[in-house]
């Protein structure tokens, strides 16, 4: 492959890693609810998790380590313990959202019911973590979530207001009939969805999956700095065809049947087939990645040989973490628990514990014992330091919204 | 979504405030099986997205109609609110099962007709929710 | 050039890897030797040394687990003598001793004979 491919199959991946179960569901809703006054929540998520992927690439690239790994050596013993069991139950519940996500798109797609769905995606999920090499996981998947690009194509095909849409995005304002708490519980929401702490988890680990060193920081630096804006841009667009569409009609989103519906009226049949397609694969990528994601977070604690350029025989402990971690969430699943509502519920609380994951990072890569010249540059540290103060005043403000608003009521 | 969780209203404003929500609520559910309806119609759906839009809109529709109902209304003119509110969001509600039925059976005439019902009752929602 | 080790900051809770480079373990805990001035004979590894460091009834409890897996409960830790460490730097210690050779690998070869091994396309 040449590099110039090879770049753009990284930038495509980033895209298409960026979305998931939590950005089509937060961004279909705020669409529909709060028109584009919520487009700041997006832009600012997409810009944390831009900067934090960066520096666990630069981590992953010269340290020789994900950033994971270097948590105990750093936070010590007890404190990394709280960290990694609270990340733990949080990917849970997001790998719970995902397995669900799959199932309904499923059952979008094919009028069986998504419960039925839930073992069979849950079995593919682990059968993909078990077999499937790490760089066909994330090319395969990544290329075919790149399908969302008709919500793109069909924002054009709507011919929708822009002038409205740009002054909506940048003169944010509470819609009419609307609490400020509930505003401020979904900008939480979409906010979270950005920044979900698997992703950085799971770039830092998957850059040690795929052998990055000092030569590969420029190309990591391009898949992140332009391939996770376009998927912000991607959530923006889900966001965007809602407004013109659902908004006026007072379709309060609560199904991702209902995100479709835009496509639909704009590009018809083929387009919901696109539509699918994306859902399909944003949603179950980030299924496999959560999964492995949590077994790489208890395998670095532990200091037990993890990853997928092992066979399983070899890092028997990760495998069974990651079966454990299918099974359990499968599980949850199925009690009928409304798959948009675990959904939500763990956007926001992934909000709450943003810091956890993303504080070790800034730390580690401010580290010269680690990252020698590569260490983090001023830049960096201004915007890693601004956004981890932003994370914190999420993270205190989430559990009072969520009881003020009953969870966006 | 989580529309079966409901305190009871304290007062007749309350109960007002109740009443207005559940229909407005009812406008979003009638309008998104509508607009999926149509666009079926129009050839621009796959026919399970249909089934899934109404059907879900149908259900919503239902745990709308039984939140309201575990409401006690606390004085006269609430109960006579909620007999005019009841009705109406009931007929809604009815006529989104007739819709799903219609696009099960992929019964295009019956699928137009109500549509036809449906923007009528919409109407009377939409009236609900504004004198409310 | 000699530099001044912590050995609460350069060993203890750092990567064991082995010298086929496979990851065999934290440095849940060193050995001392007696006397005025102690010096450590070993690296400490497995539940059995991390359960008291974590301490409160997890810890206890993932103490107990490490026992179950010692070989006539016995709570000793297992240990990699200190003189077989070869390399210590930012991305663990590195001692001289194949992987199937460190002692610190009960749990793995539980969990492969046990469920791993059982599952079609493990190997």
């Amino acid at each position: 492959m040449t590099r110039l491919m090879q770049l753009t199959l990284g930038i495509v991946t980033a895209i298409g890693g960026f979305v998931d179960i939590g950005n089509l569901v937060t961004s279909g809703i705020a669409g529909a609810r709060f028109g584009m006054s919520l487009t700041w929540a997006i832009v600012l998520g997409t810009i944390g998790m831009t900067v934090f992927a960066e520096m666990a690439g630069r981590v992953s690239a010269v340290a020789g380590r994900a950033v994971f790994h270097a948590v105990r050596e750093r936070l010590g013993v007890r404190t990394a313990l709280i960290n990694m069991v609270s990340s733990t139950v949080l990917n849970l519940l997001t790998l719970a959202a995902e397995l669900g996500g799959v199932s309904l798109v499923l059952q979008l797609a094919t009028g069986v019911n998504y419960l039925i769905w839930v073992p069979i995606v849950g079995l593919f999920c682990w059968l993909v973590v078990w077999r499937l090499p790490f760089s066909l996981l994330e090319n395969v998947f990544g290329l075919l979530g790149l399908a969302l690009i008709v919500f793109v194509v069909a924002l054009f095909r709507l011919h929708p207001d822009w002038h409205g849409l740009w002054h909506g995005a940048s003169h944010p304002s509470v819609a009419a009939g609307e609490g400020i708490p509930t505003y401020f519980f979904y900008a939480v929401s979409v906010f979270g969805a950005c920044l979900v702490p698997y992703q950085v988890q799971f770039f830092s680990s998957g850059g040690r999956e795929e052998h990055w060193n000092e030569k590969s920081i420029p190309d990591m630096r391009m898949n992140a700095i332009i391939g996770f804006p376009l998927g912000g841009l991607l959530s923006i667009a889900i966001m965007a065809v809602a407004v013109p569409v659902l908004q006026p009609l007072h379709v309060d989103v609560a199904h991702l049947g209902q995100v479709t519906l835009p496509v639909a009226q704009a590009a018809g049949v083929a387009g919901l087939a696109f539509v699918l397609l994306g859902f399909f694969a944003a949603t179950f990528a980030a299924a496999a990645e959560c999964t492995l994601a949590t077994g790489y977070l208890i395998s670095q604690y532990f200091g037990w040989s993890w990853g997928k350029s092992h066979r399983p025989a070899q890092a028997p402990r990760f495998h069974l973490v990651c079966i454990a971690c299918v099974i359990a969430a499968t599980g949850f699943i199925l009690t009928t628990v409304d798959p948009i509502t675990v959904t939500l519920v763990s956007v926001v609380l992934g909000a709450a514990a943003v810091p956890l994951t993303y504080f070790p990072v800034l730390m580690v890569a401010n580290d010269r014992d680690y990252m020698g010249r590569h260490v983090n540059r001023a830049f960096s540290n201004t915007l890693g330091s601004v956004f981890l103060l932003l994370m914190l005043i999420t993270s205190v403000a989430t559990l009072p919204l969520l009881f003020i608003t009953k969870a966006g009521l | 979504m989580l529309a079966g969780c409901v305190s009871p209203a304290i007062n007749a404003d309350g109960y007002r405030g109740k009443v207005s929500q559940s229909a407005k609520k009812m406008v979003g559910l009638v309008n998104a099986a509508r607009l999926a309806a149509q666009l079926d119609l129009d050839g621009k759906m796959l026919h399970t997205i249909t089934d899934n839009v109404v059907t879900d809109a149908e259900k919503d529709a239902q745990s709308v109609l039984s939140s309201l109902d575990s409401v006690q209304p606390p004085d006269e003119s609430s109960i006579k609110l909620r007999s005019n509110a009841d009705d109406v969001l009931q007929q809604a509600a009815s006529q989104l099962a007739d819709l799903r039925i219609a696009v099960r059976r992929r019964d295009q005439p019956s699928m137009r007709s109500t549509l036809g019902d449906l923007g009528k009752t919409l109407a009377d929602v939409q009236h609900v929710q504004d004198v409310t | 050039m000699t530099r001044t080790m912590w050995a609460n900051r350069d060993l203890l809770d750092r990567l064991l890897i082995a010298a086929d480079g496979e990851h065999v373990g934290m440095v849940d805990d060193l050995e001392l030797s007696d006397g005025p001035a102690p010096e450590i004979t070993a690296l400490l590894s497995g539940p059995t040394a991390l359960g008291p460091r974590v301490g409160g009834r997890l810890g206890s409890w993932w103490l107990a687990v490490g026992r179950r897996l010692r070989p006539a409960d016995d709570p000793y830790p297992n240990r990699v003598p200190f003189a077989q460490v070869t390399t210590i730097n930012h991305r663990g210690i590195a001692v001289a001793v194949e992987s199937a050779e460190v002692p610190t690998r009960r749990l793995r070869g539980w969990v492969h004979d046990k469920v791993i091994d059982r599952i079609p396309g493990s190997g």
